[in-house]
């Protein structure tokens, strides 16, 4: 897992290349809005233990938006329906943003690098843990 | 190798599709949860279906992989004084009656 993580870099590179002027991973300021891809997942039980693939093989909407204006990460499923979790608590450092929020009895919290759009969200509770591992550019 | 070129062609191609559709319609009409919801169904339901698989094929090899159980052997065919005697024992420990004795006895001889 630790090598693909890396293997979205080059399509930042190559997205940050394509991306208008002015518009960079410098973007990334927790106030522009952002579009993030996910690319991979692990999920972890208590019992059954750990599955991990690629985001398409767990069926999971191809983009998540991040609003920060509305406090809001959502996304289309393949039925159409708009999908939200509203953001609880965010905060930005230095190098990171960091959203968090709950839903259904599960907490979650999602982190984006500042510097190169990385995303990793997290996701745990009733014994189902689940990390998805992505990239986010300004929209 | 492929499958990464694959990953990195998929990235690449969902965020330059991404970045172009800034203005991406709302398709919905209603909202429900997503990352405790939508994400966490899914997740769990494609990990449940794995779990799922690999036991199954765990349990397809195991039956492939064990040994087929040796046949019993074959009880070594006993002579007409070995079971005349083995009745013997039977009768002198009361374990058939004096009837049952005579007519087991009878049936050995008989087959001789």
């Amino acid at each position: 897992m630790r090598n693909k993580i890396p293997s979205i870099l080059p399509a930042l590179g190559l997205a940050a290349m394509l991306l208008p002027a002015g518009v960079s991973a410098a973007g990334l300021n927790g106030k522009a809005s952002l579009v993030c891809a996910a690319v991979d997942v692990i999920a972890c039980a208590n019992g059954p233990g750990c599955r991990e693939g690629s985001a398409n093989s767990f069926d999971l909407p191809q983009f998540m938006f991040v609003d920060f204006k509305k406090q809001q990460i959502h996304a289309t499923d393949e039925t159409g329906l708009n999908v939200v979790s509203p953001i609880k608590n965010s905060e930005i450092t230095e190098q990171q943003i960091i959203l968090q929020g709950t839903e259904n009895h599960r907490g979650w919290s999602a982190t984006i690098d500042k510097a190169n759009g990385k995303m990793t969200v997290v996701s745990s509770g009733q014994g189902v843990s689940f990390m998805v591992f992505g990239a986010c550019t300004t929209r | 190798m492929s499958i990464k070129t694959n990953t990195v062609n998929c990235t690449a191609a969902a965020l330059l599709v991404a970045t172009f559709s800034l203005s991406m319609p709302a398709l919905a009409s209603e909202a429900g949860a997503f990352i405790g919801g939508v994400l966490a169904t899914k997740v769990i339901g494609n990990m449940n279906r794995q779990t799922a698989a690999q036991e199954q094929q765990a349990a397809n090899s195991s039956r492939q992989a064990a040994p087929a159980p040796a046949p019993a052997p074959a009880p070594a065919a006993q002579t007409p004084e070995q079971r005349i005697a083995q009745l013997d024992k039977l009768a002198a420990g009361g374990y058939i009656t004096p009837e049952e004795y005579k007519a087991k006895k009878k049936a050995i001889i008989d087959s001789m």
